[in-house]
Parts: C-alpha cells; structure tokens; sequence
C-alpha cells in the first residue's frame, strides 16, 4: 500500500516526537515544521487508520496531572510503518532524480 | 469564572462524546474542547462557537466516527471492546453491577421486601402475558405449515352462538369446498378402557375422520394412522394410541401393533403409535375413527360437539376459503331454512375455535392487547413503591452522592450507576419471578391433564416462548427504569440536588408536602384496598381448612353415569340418548352385596362440594329480598338413606323418606349454617322457602323445611367458609345424567377404588366413573386446586402488605430523621423533650390519620365489587386491622429517630450550626 502525503508526515510526526508523540503534539509538530494546519479528527482519522494498517501502534502514557488524571495514548512507529516510510521516500527520490525545474 | 464553564456548550459536546465513542475518540473531543477554550480566549465566545458547530459538518468527523465504528466492530486496534465501547457510551462498568449487588447487601431489609414485590408481580405479569400468548393472541400451530391449517365452523346469527353438530355441514363441505383440502371433524368422546382384570378406566378418546392425520402431517411412530376404510360400516374397529399410553399402558411393546385393547364393549386393535407430544387435535392421546352417519338424523341433530378443520389449499388465501363456505352456507340457508336460515359459515384461524377467539372482530383483538398493555401498567404500581423505597434509600446516601458530584461526576453517570444498582436487582427478582411463574404455569397443566379430559392444548407454551422472555426482559428494564432512573433523576435534579447539598452541608432535606403527599397516599391506598384483596384470599385461603364432620375417610366418592350422558368435565355436550338408570341402581345393589362396604348412597354432589351460588331466598312470613339481598347456599338432592350413611344424626325434624318423592313440592331439609344465616336462628321445622330464579325472577314454588342436620364440614379458622346447604330429595331424573356414588368402605376407602371400577365394568363396561376419590383425601384436586390459589393469592398479598409496611416505615423513619438535628437544637435551647416529641409525633399522627382517614373515605365511596357473583366483602375487623397496622409501623418508625435526636449532644447540635 502506497502512503499519502498526509500519512507520510504523520508518521514522521511521530518518528520526530519519539515519547510525545500524542494526538495533540502531533498536530502541533505537523503545524510547526510543516506548515500543514489540519483540523483534530482528520489527524485522528488519520492516525487510527494507519494503527488498522499496522504502521503505527498506540500505548496508553502514564496518567498527567494536567489533565485531570486521565491517560494519553502515545504513537510510535512499527517496522511496517518505518518500512513503507522508507519506500515512500525511495520512490519519491527515485522520482526526483533527474528532474530540473526549467 | 470557572475553566470549566468555559467549555464548548455540554449538549453539543455530549454529540461529539457520542460520536467519538471510545478511548481514542474522548482524546479527540478533548482536543476539540481545548481548541474550542483557546478560541474562545483569544476571540469571542460565538467564533469559538461556530468554529466547533463547524466540525459537524467536516468529512473528517464523520470519517472518525465511522473509522472508530469499524475499528470496535472488527476489534482491532487499541480502541477499547464493543461492550467497553457502549459502557462508556452510558457510562457503565462492571463496577456498577458490583456496587449493585453490594448494595444488596448491605440493605437486606430493602432487598427482601422489594425483591419479593418485584418478583411476585413479574410472576403474575409473565403468567398472565404466557396465558394470553396461548390462548388469545393468535397462538402459532407447532404442525408442519401449521399457519395453514383452518378451523370451519357455524354461527348463528341472530343469537351469535357457535353450532357444534355439524355432522351434516361437515359432509356438504367434504365433498364441496376446493379452497380447504382434507376437511376433516372430531368430537371427544369419553369412553371405559376395560383392563385385563376387568376394572374400567375411562379415558377421552378422540372420534376423529382419517384425513385428520393427513391434516396434522405427521407420519405415526408405529404402524399406520387411520385410514378412511376404517370408517366403513362393519369395518374392524381399530385405534391409534399415543406415545404416552403406549409407554404407560403398555410399557412400550415393540410388538403394540396388533394387539386389542376393550373400549367400551368393542374390542379394538392397535394399528399405530404416534410419536412423542403428539396431541392432535388438542390435547388427545388416543384416536378412534370417525363412525358417526349422517343419515341417522335429521339435518342439524345428531351428537353434538363437533370440530371440523382442514388445510388451505395451495396458493389460497383465509378470506377466499372464507368466501366459498361464505356461499354454501348461503346455499344452504335456502335449502334448509328451518335449521340454516340464521347460519353464516366461519373460517377461523385453527386455535381460535378452541380459545373461543372465533369471533372476536379486529376490534376484539385490538381490546385484548388494550387489555394486556392495561396489566403491564398495573404491574407498574408495585414498581413505584419500589421506587419510593428505593428513593429513600437514595436520599440516604445523599452525602455520598454530593462528593460524586463535587469530584466531577456527572449526573448521567450518578443516575447510571443508580440504574444498574436497580437492575441488578429487577433482574434478580425477574428471574425468581420466571421461576415462580414457570413453576406455577407447569402445576397448572399437570393439574389441567390429570384431572380434567380437556387437558392444556398441544400449541400451549406454558411460558416456554421467546416472547415471553421478551416480555420479562422488558419488566426487568421497566422495573430498574422506575426504581432506579426515576429516584435517580429526582435526587440529582435541582431540587433534589439542593436538598442533597442542604444534607451535605449536615441541615437536612426539606421534603415537606411532597413528602407528607407520599406517606398519606400510601396509608390511603393499603388501607383502602389490602382489606379487599385480604377478604378476598382470606376466605380462599379458609376453604383449604375446611374439615368434615362425619367419618370421611371411610368414604370413596365417584360421579358416574352411563355412556351418552352428558358430562362436566369432557368437550362433549354427549345427548342422554343411551342412558340406563337401572344400571346405577344395579350398581348399587351389587356395591351394598360386597363384603367390604357398609354403606351405598347417591346424591348430586359430594358431602363436601365447595361449589355454591348466590341466590334470593324468601322465607315465608318475612317481606320478599330485595334484588341485592342473596344468600350462598348449596342445593343437593340426595337419596333417602344419605345421612344414614354418612351417619350424620337428625338435630330435628325429620329425615326425607320416601312418601317426600311423590310430593310435588318436595319437602326439604337444611343444615346448622342455613338455620343462623337465613333463618335467624329460629327453630326451621315447619317453614316454607322459596327462591327467585329465572329470566322473569319468578319465584319457586315453596317448599317446607321438615328436618334439619349439623353441618356437614367445620372450618376453624374461617367458619364464614361453611356452606348453607338445602337437601331435596334425588329421584331417578338424576340417575339419566350423573350423580355421585358415595361408598362407605371402614377398612381403606383409596384401595376400594378399583374394585368399584371393577363392580361398575361387571355391570356394564359403558358405565362411567369420573374423579374417584377418598372423600377424607385433604389432596383431592378441588382442595390441592384451592390451596394453590390460596398460596398464590396469599403471596401476593403478603407482598403488597410488606411493601406497604415497609414503604411506610422507610417513608415516615426517613421522614423523622430530617428533623433529628431540629430536635437535637431544640431541646440544646432548653425545650420541654416531652414537649419535642409531642410535636414531631403530631405531626407523624396527622400525616398516618389523614391517610388512614382518606382510605376510609374511598372505601366508602367505591360501589360493591362483584366476581361473577362473588361479593367481595369489606371486612370491618381486615380494615381496622390494617388501619392499626399501618399506624403502629409509622409511628415505630418515627420513635426511632426521634429518640435518637433527643440524645444528641445540645452542645453538638449546636456547634454544628
């Protein structure tokens, strides 16, 4: 399965996050570095959709005083998920390569 | 301003909440309502508003969701069970059900009483739902396309009454109708299987035509079914038995095919055995063809009690059949207009013909259903007492609800909680209450198919129907939505929560009218209605000690009559064509030769029949009754020597004799209870009675009382339950329909039992002996029928009245103890404690009087209620019993608190403040 733009930053979203790589961070990082304002159920659509995929996988962090005792799932990638990430890149070079803007 | 009120506004975000179900999905809503607070901080309230109203319509919510349906469908990912998904939907967890039968627990008191009344009332709703699923609502036929299969019928027009001798019908629409294959009929018959030994053991067989078995599709075990050459003049009489007989009577013989069997004075062979549970047409074990001829009689004459069914042919609708018996009835009536003119032809629905459905309109079903729906409600009154109790149980852990509250809970997850604790509890109860009504449902038809020939119909469920376990799984929930939703809403609503804050901060709940409201329509109604239901089960409840007078258990007692007469206890109407009054005479002349009997004698009933009616007896040299004036006495004709017999001695006057049967008033002769219920006490010998009865209530011609006897039965804890009783003499009239034998045998009555069967067969085998039993037996099936109702009855009203206690003593203690504190400061200030007490007693003794008070009041307003002739009485010593009762129970419930309040610490209660 070929990823989309959007999977793609996500799951390097969360390769950049490492053990903060929760829902809203994520969003934030996309926003940041990217520059991609995406709305909260689409980067959650996106990230439960990759978990049923089995690029990512979520744990339950341990629970924030901040947020009234209740516990926050953390994303990181699976093999899958750094493999397809990785031939997503491939091909995207592969396609670069020899391309010169006119 | 709090943060928490700065949120997105709670009904839209519950949408989300519901949206984004799951673990993921409340991160998700978390991150939208922080979004929505940063919005708001840096714009305006309505920016932020729109923005979060906006996301309803982004594909990308939409994707989620469904994303997050799928994910819990299919169960992959970390997003939590189905069952987790929909607990925090609701916000339910197994926690709950715990804390629910922790409670249990931990009120034992409440769960009794209230489990007790939930149970007996989801009982009484599941046995009357099971009732009407087998008998009014359309029943299914467990037959191979049994939807298919229809009864035929006549109905008279003019007087909408069912005609049952359909004999000639029945041959018209054999050989005519092309909408309804294999028309078939069968009567039931009650006929003496003669054993071996010679003893005759009468059993109901039905008469049935061949193509019955063609009808019901379902091969024999053994052997063969009937076939239409078995009803050919002069064919060799045959039967097909049923797997019960087969396994009873002949303990399962391989070889039962071929062999003979006596009915009667036939002998027949067993041609077939059906299989298990086969009681086509209705609940028969036993098939003899069909051998009545048409041309015996005159159209519309010939036996009567006739079923005539058949099957609707392929592709053809009810209404078409309907039309074309619609038409030969038409037909008909030209033909035959003496006997058809007033005749419409029915094709009903085969069950309907049996439940006496068949002619009940779209309307009429609509009323039983109304009817139906109208119990469901009423089970809904012993629910709400439950919730009054449960209620104040609730307000007793205000406190606890309070902190919930304050550590964030919301009022859907209190009332939730609340809930489950009910459920668990209805769901306890509703399966006590199926056990009851199952267990209930199954002594019926046990009694239903030992002693009455019309057992329970072979399409009766018994409760054992997927509906029925619908039905009670909606009690379960309506009960917990009663007991536990409604006193849930109630203590978190706004008032009720201010009342649990007021508890909270130690100044009690203020529940003044609403209260007082409660506690007096609970007293009204126990004290109103308990007395009429207690009047009620009290004299069911007497009729099971009723205890004879003379040596009963010397005695065996059978009705018996000759083939052809008709008979209480079978389908068929039988016509007395046959009937041999010398017969029973013989009977009795070779029962007086036997060695072992001291004693023969007949009458209409048995010495102690409960059966008894309502009638309008004038007392010569008294003013006529009026029409509400009735007395309930028993009318028996019986022989000359009856109380020699029974050896009950003459208190005065003197016995019937002979020189009475010629008299055409005949004399009469009374017992202890007529004397004081109708005659005052006065000295009876010489006076004349008579009774008004019939269409024109003209009255009876009189009659003289010339002797009268002690009662025959005594019952020490009701003697309201002794009969009064007329005796007239019995003449041979009686003996061409069915009277009673009653032997006198001093070493072992029961074990006489098939020597008289034995005497009767001698004389001859188509004499017949029903419900032969022991008159001294306390299980007879009237007295164990009785006691049963009792038991139930007496359930129910234990039940009602420990509710109704209990209701009261929860209401007023709780009621008290909101004013403990007040009691405490009072006498802290220095008050009079006698003075205190006085005061809040007062006003306990106000609210239980005015209830008290008010019950009278509808008692006395509420018309007489009659059952089918049955008054139901008020019974002055049942009212002020309950009235004392309820008063006593409320005003112990409220000495508790108070006394507790009066040893409070003044300097405590004061502190407190």
């Amino acid at each position: 399965m070929s990823l989309g733009d959007l999977q793609q930053l996500t799951m390097l979203a969360v390769t950049r996050l490492e053990a903060d790589a929760y829902g809203a961070a994520i969003r934030e990082e996309l926003l940041r570095v990217a520059g991609r304002r995406v709305s909260v159920p689409t980067v959650w659509v996106t990230l439960v959709r990759l978990e049923e995929h089995g690029f990512v996988e979520s744990t339950e962090a341990p629970r924030d005083k901040g947020r009234r005792g209740r516990a926050r799932r953390v994303f990181r990638l699976t093999p899958a998920g750094w493999n397809a990430l990785d031939e997503a890149r491939v091909s995207m070079a592969r396609m670069w390569d020899g391309v010169v803007q006119p | 301003m709090s943060g928490a009120r700065r949120g997105p506004p709670r009904h839209l975000r519950r949408v989300f909440r519901w949206l984004f179900a799951d673990a993921f999905g409340a991160e998700a809503c978390e991150e939208l309502e922080r979004e929505y607070t940063n919005i708001r901080d840096r714009h305006a309230g309505v920016v932020a508003w729109l923005w979060y109203v906006a996301h309803l319509f982004r594909p990308s919510t939409w994707a989620l969701a469904r994303e997050l349906r799928r994910a819990r469908r299919t169960g992959r990912g970390d997003v939590g069970s189905p069952s987790q998904a929909i607990g925090a939907g609701f916000g339910i967890s197994w926690l709950d059900v715990k804390l629910g039968l922790r409670m249990l627990v931990k009120y034992p008191g409440l769960t009794l009483v209230s489990g007790l009344a939930m149970s007996v009332t989801i009982a009484i709703a599941i046995g009357t739902f099971s009732f009407f699923q087998d008998f009014f609502l359309r029943p299914t036929v467990p037959l191979p396309e049994g939807d298919r299969i229809v009864s035929l019928g006549l109905r008279t027009t003019d007087t909408n009454r069912t005609q049952r001798r359909l004999l000639h019908d029945f041959v018209v629409w054999r050989s005519e109708l092309e909408t309804i294959e294999d028309v078939s009929i069968w009567r039931t018959v009650a006929r003496n299987i003669v054993t071996p030994d010679g003893r005759g053991e009468l059993v109901p067989l039905a008469m049935m035509s061949a193509s019955g078995f063609k009808v019901a599709r379902v091969p024999p075990l053994l052997g063969r079914p009937l076939l239409d050459s078995d009803e050919i003049d002069g064919a060799q009489p045959v039967i097909v038995i049923g797997y019960d007989e087969w396994m009873t009577r002949f303990e399962g013989d391989p070889g039962i095919v071929g062999r003979t069997i006596q009915i009667g004075r036939n002998v027949h062979t067993i041609v077939g055995v059906m299989p298990k549970g086969f009681t086509f047409p209705v609940s028969h074990k036993l098939w003899v063809p069909f051998s009545d001829d048409p041309d015996d009689y005159p159209v519309m004459e010939g036996p009567d009690g006739y079923f005539a069914f058949g099957r609707l042919a392929p592709g053809v609708t009810e209404a078409a059949a309907r039309a074309e018996v619609t038409s030969i009835a038409n037909r008909r009536a030209v033909q035959f207009p003496e006997t058809h003119e007033h005749m419409r032809g029915q094709v009903m629905t085969y069950t309907d013909t049996h439940t006496g459905m068949d002619d009940v309109t779209a309307g009429g079903m609509i009323f039983v259903r109304v009817f139906l729906g109208m119990i469901t409600l009423v089970v809904l009154i012993p629910f709400a007492n439950v919730a009054t109790l449960v209620y104040a149980r609730t307000a007793t852990r205000a406190g606890e609800i309070a902190v919930r509250s304050a550590l964030g809970a919301s009022r859907r997850r209190i009332v939730a909680q609340l809930f489950v604790e009910a459920l668990v509890l209805s769901t306890l109860s509703a399966a006590a209450g199926i056990g009851l009504a199952l267990f209930v449902l199954a002594r019926l038809r046990f009694y239903m198919d030992t002693y009455m020939s019309a057992g329970m119909p072979f399409w009766a469920k018994n409760g054992q129907d997927p509906w029925v376990v619908a039905y009670a799984a909606g009690l379960t929930i309506l009960a917990a939505v009663v007991a536990g939703i409604v006193p849930g809403l109630q203590a978190t609503g706004r008032g009720g929560q201010a009342n649990l804050n007021a508890r909270a901060s130690g100044s009690g709940m203020r529940l003044g009218s609403m209260w007082t409201a409660l506690i007096v329509t609970q007293v009204a109604i126990t004290v109103a209605f308990l007395p009429l239901v207690g009047s009620v089960g009290w004299q069911a409840i007497g009729l099971g000690f009723s205890r004879p007078t003379f040596a009963a258990h010397e005695f065996l007692g059978a009705r018996i009559s000759a083939e052809g007469a008709p008979t209480l206890m079978t389908f068929s109407g039988g016509s007395a064509t046959d009937s041999h009054p010398e017969l029973i005479e013989e009977v009795v002349r070779r029962l007086e030769a036997d060695p072992l009997v001291t004693g023969v004698t007949l009458a209409s009933s048995l010495p102690g029949d409960l059966f008894s009616t309502n009638r309008r007896l004038e007392v010569e040299g008294v003013d006529p009754p009026l029409d509400s004036e009735s007395h309930r006495v028993s009318v028996s004709a019986v022989a000359e020597d009856f109380f020699d017999v029974l050896g009950v001695r003459i208190e005065g006057g003197r016995a019937l004799n002979r020189a009475d049967w010629e008299v055409e008033t005949r004399p009469v002769m009374v017992n202890r209870t007529f004397v004081q219920q109708v005659l005052g006490g006065a000295n009876p010998i010489g006076r004349r009675i008579r009774d008004y009865r019939g269409p024109d209530d003209e009255p009876a011609p009189w009659r003289e009382i010339v002797g009268f006897v002690d009662d025959l039965s005594t019952n020490p804890i009701n003697p309201e339950n002794v009969i009064s009783r007329i005796f007239t003499p019995l003449d041979r009239s009686w003996l061409a329909n069915a009277v009673h034998l009653i032997v006198r045998v001093p070493s072992s009555p029961g074990d006489f039992a098939p020597e008289l069967r034995r005497i009767t067969t001698s004389v001859d085998p188509t004499l017949r002996l029903f419900l032969i039993m022991p008159l001294g037996d306390l299980d007879d099936p009237l007295r164990t029928i009785t006691r049963a109702a009792a038991a139930g009855l007496g359930l129910v009203i234990l039940s009602v009245l420990l509710l109704s206690t209990a209701g009261i003593f929860s209401l007023m203690s709780f009621n008290v103890t909101q004013r403990r504190r007040e009691i405490g400061i009072r006498s802290a200030l220095g008050a009079n404690p006698r003075r205190v007490v006085a005061g809040v007693m007062a006003r306990s003794v106000k609210q239980l009087g005015t209830g008290v008070l008010v019950g009278l009041l509808v008692l006395a307003v509420l018309p007489p209620i009659n059952l089918d002739g049955f008054v139901v009485e008020r019974d002055m010593r049942l009212i002020i019993g309950v009235a004392v009762l309820m008063v006593t129970v409320g005003l112990l419930a409220a000495a508790g608190p108070v006394r507790r309040g009066l040893q409070i610490q003044p300097a405590e209660s004061l502190r407190e403040q």
